[in-house]
């Protein structure tokens, strides 16, 4: 039974029927009793109801009749390490957006992501990858700051 | 009219015309600049010119930004601006294959071919079809809006129901904040930042440049760059003449173009997704739509274009500018003492006719520009994974920032763009969720609207009555018996 659950769970059909109940759900929960306020809203969660029991239908006779198909299944880790770990990259850059201001964190987000997928690091990678970031943030620089006057963040503690 | 030809064809027209097409080039490629913010941005270096130099800068502006936003849609699959998100759907898988010059020529050919027949339209036909533009009322946008809706079922790789569910999610991601009929907050959680609603370009941004790079890093251990860069001798030329002997696809997806970019709200993004949907449904092999058919690309490309110099027809006919950019112009006009609208045509006739031509001329110029500039972008694609995708999000994070200038919209791009991210995974097309996104704030407000109106006179009489909405209805219904039929055949075949 428990390699059973574990086939449902890596079955898209099964996973997209949940994903897609749950956001019609949430929409759903969130109305609101006017008609003409949440008419649009109502109709777009229903459709998603609607697809969501067609997903989840379709797997449970997949269930039943032993034939669920696992496509869902993580494959190699590598590249969801470097997925999760840039995606910790991405988060950590905002706080630092938040203390040292636009620039110091998208220097050093360019230049850490860049010397992590690099497979042989040594000190010119490092240089390189630095002058990379330092370009891009002065091309940004100039032209978002200066010709389209967009005021980016800045730092809370400097 | 001829006067009006020579003052646009003088020399420092063309030269700051040229100025607006190079400052275009840039407002386009990168995500986040719009061309309305562009526009709005020049307004003020244009005090020192003349009316006409003016207003060509800025029209030269907007055109070339139209084309440009192609550029990041085809190398990156990020556009540029959400009127580029058709070009998108055949223009990436193009690149992907190695045919990313002649992605950007037929884009940039394309371009000028629709800027110069919305310019023509502008010149010769404005009063009549400024006209038909009048009969649409808020039932004639609603089924305009369900029938650009229709294009899912392209969209949707192997499933309709999962293109009509992401449909839906950008329909109600795009129902965040106040509401149109009674200003009720909505899905907003008590989060003030939530109730402006999601910005356009942020969550297109997350849909389609986040997942995009977070692909790429799926991939790079694997893969070194994005595509192979392989330019063949000739392909410009051949694409050009492509292009050139499909009259009829030209003919059709510029006068959609013309005609969306009349109606006032409708513009640019919605008039390359209708061309898209009417070039596939009339086209006799389907079956490399989405997979990189030069057809898909100029489809859309010639609407987009074709649809900013006819935003401008209401414009100069009745006051009304038909999209963002053109709103500005219009504010550029009023500055000095000048009221768009029907007087202009009888005070200052020569001033708007030379307008149209610098439009005209500024398609000329589009191509020259964008073909000297298009070898250089093209090689954005021999730049390695390891640096292109951390480049790519630095972009998407000032994208996202520098629209609204707001923090809070870098969260929410994120946000989208990791559940966009993990949706995809499960067969999702990221296409039908912006679809979803750009469509929603035209379908809901003309709803509501209607319905308050149909109140009044009977919701049949009004919902399906009048020809354009039955015209627009029975475009619908056969734009999704045409695919269900293409489904079926291909299925058949397969068998």
């Amino acid at each position: 039974m428990t390699a059973k659950f574990k086939q449902l769970i890596q079955d898209s059909d099964f996973v997209t029927g949940l994903v897609t109940f749950i956001v019609a759900n949430i929409a759903e929960q969130g109305a609101g009793n006017d008609i003409k306020d949440w008419i649009f809203p109502l109709m777009a969660a229903h459709t998603l109801y609607v697809c969501s029991l067609f997903f989840l239908f379709k797997s449970a006779i997949k269930f039943f009749r032993n034939n669920l198909v696992t496509d869902l299944n993580p494959g190699e880790l590598r590249p969801i390490r470097d997925v999760t770990v840039f995606s910790v990259f991405v988060f950590i850059y905002l706080f630092i957006m938040y203390y040292f201001g636009f620039y110091v964190a998208s220097l050093l987000l360019i230049w850490a992501s860049v010397v992590y997928f690099t497979e042989e690091v040594d000190v010119k990678i490092v240089g390189k990858a630095l002058l990379t970031a330092i370009i891009a943030c002065i091309v940004a620089y100039v032209v978002f700051t200066h010709v389209f006057y967009v005021p980016f963040p800045k730092s809370h503690l400097l | 009219m001829f006067e009006a030809l020579l003052m646009a064809i003088s020399p420092s027209y063309i030269m700051y015309m040229t100025i607006g097409i190079m400052l275009g080039l840039v407002v386009g490629t990168l995500p986040g600049l719009t061309a309305t913010m562009g526009t709005a941005l020049l307004v003020p270096f244009t005090f020192a010119l003349d009316t006409g130099e003016g207003i060509a800068m800025l029209g030269g502006l907007y055109v070339c930004a139209m084309f440009s936003d192609a550029i990041p849609a085809c190398l990156v699959n990020t556009p540029g601006t959400p009127a580029a998100m058709a070009t998108a759907f055949d223009g990436h898988p193009m690149v992907k294959q190695g045919r990313g010059q002649e992605a950007i020529t037929a884009a940039c050919f394309s371009s000028a071919l629709g800027t110069m027949f919305g310019a023509a339209c502008y010149l010769l036909l404005a009063w009549p079809m400024v006209s038909i533009a009048l009969k649409f009322g808020p039932a004639e946008f609603f089924w305009l809006g369900i029938f650009a809706l229709t294009i899912i079922g392209t969209l949707s790789g192997d499933s309709i129901l999962k293109g009509l569910a992401g449909a839906s999610i950008g329909l109600l991601i795009s129902c965040i904040g106040i509401s149109h009929a009674t200003e009720l907050n909505r899905y907003t959680y008590d989060i003030p930042q939530l109730r402006g609603g999601v910005s356009l370009v942020a969550a297109l941004i997350g849909v389609f440049a986040v997942p995009q790079v977070l692909s790429m890093i799926l991939g790079l251990r694997k893969e070194e760059y994005v595509a192979e860069y392989k330019p063949e001798p000739g392909v410009i030329l051949k694409t050009i003449i492509g292009v050139l002997k499909k009259p009829i696809h030209f003919l059709r997806s510029a006068a959609i173009g013309s005609f969306i970019g009349i109606l006032p709200g409708a513009g640019s993004p919605i008039a390359a997704i209708v061309s898209y949907n009417e070039a596939l449904r009339w086209s006799k092999d389907k079956s490399q739509y989405g997979k990189g058919d030069v057809r898909g690309v100029t489809a859309s490309e010639i609407a987009n274009n074709a649809a900013a110099p006819a935003a401008m027809i209401p414009l100069v006919t009745l006051g009304v500018p038909g999209s963002s950019p053109a709103a500005v112009i219009a504010g550029a006009l009023m500055l000095r003492g000048l009221n768009p609208g029907p007087e202009l045509f009888q005070t200052d006739g020569t001033l708007v006719y030379s307008f149209g031509w610098s439009l005209f001329i500024a398609g000329i110029v589009v191509f020259f520009v964008g073909m000297l500039a298009a070898p250089l972008l093209v090689r954005v694609i021999k730049i390695p994974l390891r640096l292109l995708a951390p480049l790519i999000m630095f972009l998407a994070i000032i994208g996202a920032y520098a629209i609204r200038n707001n923090v809070f919209d870098v969260y929410l791009m994120l946000g989208i763009g990791i559940f966009c991210f993990l949706i995809r995974r499960l067969g999702f097309h990221p296409g039908p969720i912006g679809l979803g996104f750009i469509l929603g704030p035209i379908i809901e407000p003309s709803l509501v609207q209607a319905l308050y109106i149909s109140d009044a006179i009977g919701f049949q009489n009004y919902f399906l009555g009048g020809v354009i909405n039955k015209v627009l209805i029975a475009l619908s219904i056969i734009s999704v018996l045409t695919v269900f039929l293409s489904r079926l055949r291909t299925k058949k075949a397969t068998v």
